[in-house]
């Protein structure tokens, strides 16, 4: 259990960095911390969450910019309402509610990525490994049970 | 060789049997009954005629893994998968389960091409089947050259008449299986009873079908209307291909990454509408007309040529389970009609 | 039943008679106990092959994608009529091609239910009032009408239907109190056995895609499941791509589903899909206020937004 170390991926707005000078474009990513950019929150589609938690993270937060000031003007509107709709279904099969998170950053609020990002590790360290959506492979060559 | 066998010894024959083999049988999860490897006796169903998904499973996984492949020392290191060591047993599989994979025989085993996976598989397997006393209303096999007590392809078979089996050993292998102090030297009584059960259930089932007549009126209805009424309301959804016990098609993909992965095979089927789509875009089976129409002619008029044997066995399963109720026995009464 | 089988029978008849439809989709008598097929009708002649009854069970508007050369009449119960609204909605219909023959329904008979609660093989299953009548080899019984319809049915808030060019009987009573009722049951259970539930249901699907094929609300002409580019889930009976599978599709659905339970009676391992997506239309309700296929021209609840509100996500 003590080698286990939480793995977690944001999906982050190029935006959104704007409103948080800490994190500069080319920034040090914390251990355990994988970074994907994304030119609007609008972009991430939902299965790619999906896919991101069965590739073994253990947890993801996807920043987006707060409402009117989305850069494309309606990407993060958009956003808003795929990302409620899936974190509800999440949990209805399993994943607990604090894996996947969303955020809005504006411009009042530098610093907060640091914040969310920690916060997020921390949750996830509080959970322990994600057992939920089942493990990548293929059973070996038996009989498939049903 | 026959024997019998009580049916309050067959829970310690097939305890014996788990020792030396690996067993796979009818086991109910969830209420439903497919074959299953089982831990003990009990696991087995003993009221189910036919399985939901068919045993094609068992030497056919629907997924199933053809070799790994992983980065190392700046190649490529591939692993293939691992042959089954251990001796199997199928325990109660039904006559036109048999019959299906006898067909499955000719694609995967044939002179030409040996399916390294399927082969393995088959070769170590001895196959214990059961007699059908009370064959289901949706039961045909009798229409297409089968029957209840059909033997064929069998290494022991067993016949229920009452309180024990009749037990047939029709290979090496299945005389091997009856070496047991609780198996017994039959009685009159026990032969006939067995006489009794089969002709009881054969009265069940419907008459045979005349095919040849099916075959030629398919080949001469290429372009015939009479797709269009069925294809009109089939979803495409291919339960029938995935619980046929005859179907065999599949679909090989590579999964992973290029640091690690699988080639894998799963069933596929010729009902969705990319099975024939081409890279180009062309599509020679574009639209459900096409995919029933193939579906039916492979089964009842090109196995017969390529394989020597039909495409069907009479199970019933597509019939069970059609979302739509298509009934391809509706369609053999049409065709084997004289016109 | 009678009466309505009559009814559909003339109407039918009527409309190809005077030519104001090219087909009509509708029901006919199925080949074993408790079904009906769904069946295609262009001849005046073939409407006496129509019939309704409890095994009605499918989805007609299913079959409405790709006639829309033709002027085409569907024998319409409450569901199938939001299908054909939620359609519309997404433009994938004109209602002008449209002759909806409304059915008020009053639930369809549970196929899987009744062989297990009967002695032996059943031969024969009719409705009689409050009852259903269920023979077989030797045996004959009456079950509860209540205790032997489908899920989706006995929760159904809409057995009427909501749009149509005749109605050919009195709409039907809603007795359903609360549509989400199963949805909430497994709310209330901790993560732990939800994610158990979730991952026992998944475990049973052979990825034949029946579930999509039966659903009038999955027309993609190229299905997720079916890219390459990327790939998005394993594509065999693994655990993580049946689970996979089940979550993405039922995401997709979101805000368009109508719990017709198609779905679930398609699926030949009777994985429990209405619960899967029940889930995703109480969600759009109680974020949203949406409810799919009962207005026309409202727009799906993931096309729009309103700027002020707060889904709250975080």
């Amino acid at each position: 259990m003590s080698d286990w170390h939480p793995k977690i991926v944001v999906f982050l707005c190029q935006w959104s960095l704007k409103s948080d000078s800490e994190w500069a474009r080319r920034f040090h990513q914390p251990d355990g911390v994988r970074v994907i950019e994304v030119p609007c929150s609008g972009r991430v589609n939902p299965l790619l969450l999906l896919s991101t938690v069965q590739h073994g993270a253990d947890g993801i937060l996807v920043v987006g910019c707060q409402p009117e000031h989305c850069h494309y003007k309606e990407g993060n509107y958009v956003g808003r309402r795929k990302f409620a709709t899936l974190k509800s279904f999440l949990q209805y099969v399993g994943l607990e509610e604090r894996r996947v998170q969303f955020a809005w950053l504006g411009e009042t609020d530098r610093g907060r990525l640091r914040a969310l990002v920690d916060g997020l590790l921390q949750d996830v360290r509080e959970l322990g490994p994600m057992q939920e959506l089942a493990v990548r492979g293929v059973l070996p060559n038996t009989v498939c049970a049903l | 060789m026959k024997k019998t066998i009580a049916k309050r010894d067959v829970a310690r024959f097939l305890a014996r049997l788990l020792e030396d083999y690996t067993v796979y049988a009818p086991t109910r999860v969830a209420e439903i009954v497919s074959f299953r490897q089982i831990g003990s006796p009990n696991d087995v169903d003993w009221d189910t005629l036919v399985t939901r998904k068919p045993p094609k499973e068992v030497f056919f996984p629907q997924t199933e893994v053809l070799f790994s492949y992983e980065q190392a020392d700046g190649g490529l290191a591939l692993r293939s998968t691992e042959a089954v060591e251990t001796e199997r047993i199928v325990w109660g599989i039904r006559p036109c389960d048999v019959r299906a994979l006898l067909v499955q025989d000719r694609v995967f085993d044939t002179p030409d091409a040996r399916d390294v996976y399927f082969v393995n598989k088959r070769e170590k397997t001895t196959l214990v089947g059961i007699g059908c006393n009370k064959p289901l209303a949706t039961c045909f096999c009798t229409s297409l050259g089968g029957g209840p007590f059909e033997k064929q392809g069998l290494d022991l078979f067993l016949t229920d008449i009452g309180d024990s089996y009749l037990a047939e050993a029709l290979t090496g292998r299945g005389k091997k299986l009856l070496g047991e102090d609780y198996f017994k030297k039959p009685t009159k009584a026990d032969l006939k009873a067995a006489q009794e059960v089969e002709e009881a259930a054969l009265a069940r089932l419907p008459q045979p079908v005349d095919t040849e007549t099916v075959k030629q009126r398919l080949d001469e209805m290429i372009d015939s209307p009479f797709w269009d009424e069925i294809q009109a309301v089939c979803l495409g959804c291919g339960v029938c291909t995935f619980l046929c016990p005859v179907c065999h098609c599949f679909d090989i993909v590579d999964e992973g990454s290029a640091a690690c992965g699988q080639r894998i095979r799963n069933w596929d089927t010729c009902q969705y509408c990319v099975y024939t789509l081409e890279a180009s875009g062309h599509n020679p089976r574009p639209s459900g007309r096409e995919r029933v129409r193939q579906r039916l002619m492979h089964k009842l008029s090109y196995q017969p040529v390529t394989q020597g044997r039909l495409g069907c066995v009479g199970c019933g399963r597509c019939v069970q389970l059609c979302p739509v109720n298509i009934d391809i026995r509706q369609t053999l009464a049409e065709l084997g009609a004289s016109a | 039943m009678q009466e309505l089988t009559e009814a559909i029978q003339r109407e039918a008849k009527r409309l190809l008679d005077s030519g104001e439809v090219d087909v009509v989709i509708g029901f006919t008598k199925g080949t074993l106990p408790m079904r009906a097929a769904p069946v295609v009708i262009r001849k005046a002649a073939d409407s006496e092959r129509l019939v309704w009854g409890p095994f009605c069970e499918n989805n007609l508007a299913r079959y409405l994608r790709g006639v829309r050369d033709k002027r085409v009449a569907i024998v319409a119960k409450g569901c199938d009529t939001r299908s054909i609204v939620a359609l519309i909605n997404e433009h994938q219909l004109e209602r002008e091609k449209l002759y909806i023959i409304g059915v008020p329904c009053e639930g369809m008979i549970d196929r899987r239910i009744v062989p297990r609660r009967a002695p032996g093989e059943v031969t024969s299953v009719h409705q009689d009032g409050d009852e259903v009548v269920v023979e077989g080899d030797g045996f004959s019984i009456r079950l509860p009408r209540s205790e032997v319809l489908y899920r989706s049915c006995a929760a159904c808030v809409h057995p009427n239907p909501v749009i149509y060019d005749v109605l050919l009987a009195e709409p039907v009573e809603v007795t359903s109190g609360d549509p989400f009722a199963y949805v909430r049951q497994i709310e209330e259970k901790p993560a732990a056995e939800r994610a158990a539930y979730f991952a026992s249901e998944a475990q049973r699907c052979i990825r034949c895609y029946a579930c999509r094929q039966a659903c009038p609300m999955c027309y993609c002409e190229e299905c997720f499941v079916d890219h390459t580019a990327p790939r998005w889930m394993e594509t065999g009976v693994t655990p993580a791509g049946q689970q996979a599978w089940q979550i993405g599709r039922a995401y997709h659905l979101v805000g368009r589903c109508v719990n017709c339970g198609a779905c679930e009676r398609a699926c030949p391992t009777e994985i429990d899909l209405v619960y899967l997506n029940g889930k995703s239309s109480r969600t759009v309700w109680e974020l949203f206020g949406f409810e799919a296929g009962v207005e026309v021209d409202k727009p799906p609840p993931l096309a729009v937004f309103l700027p002020d509100e707060d889904p709250d996500v975080s």
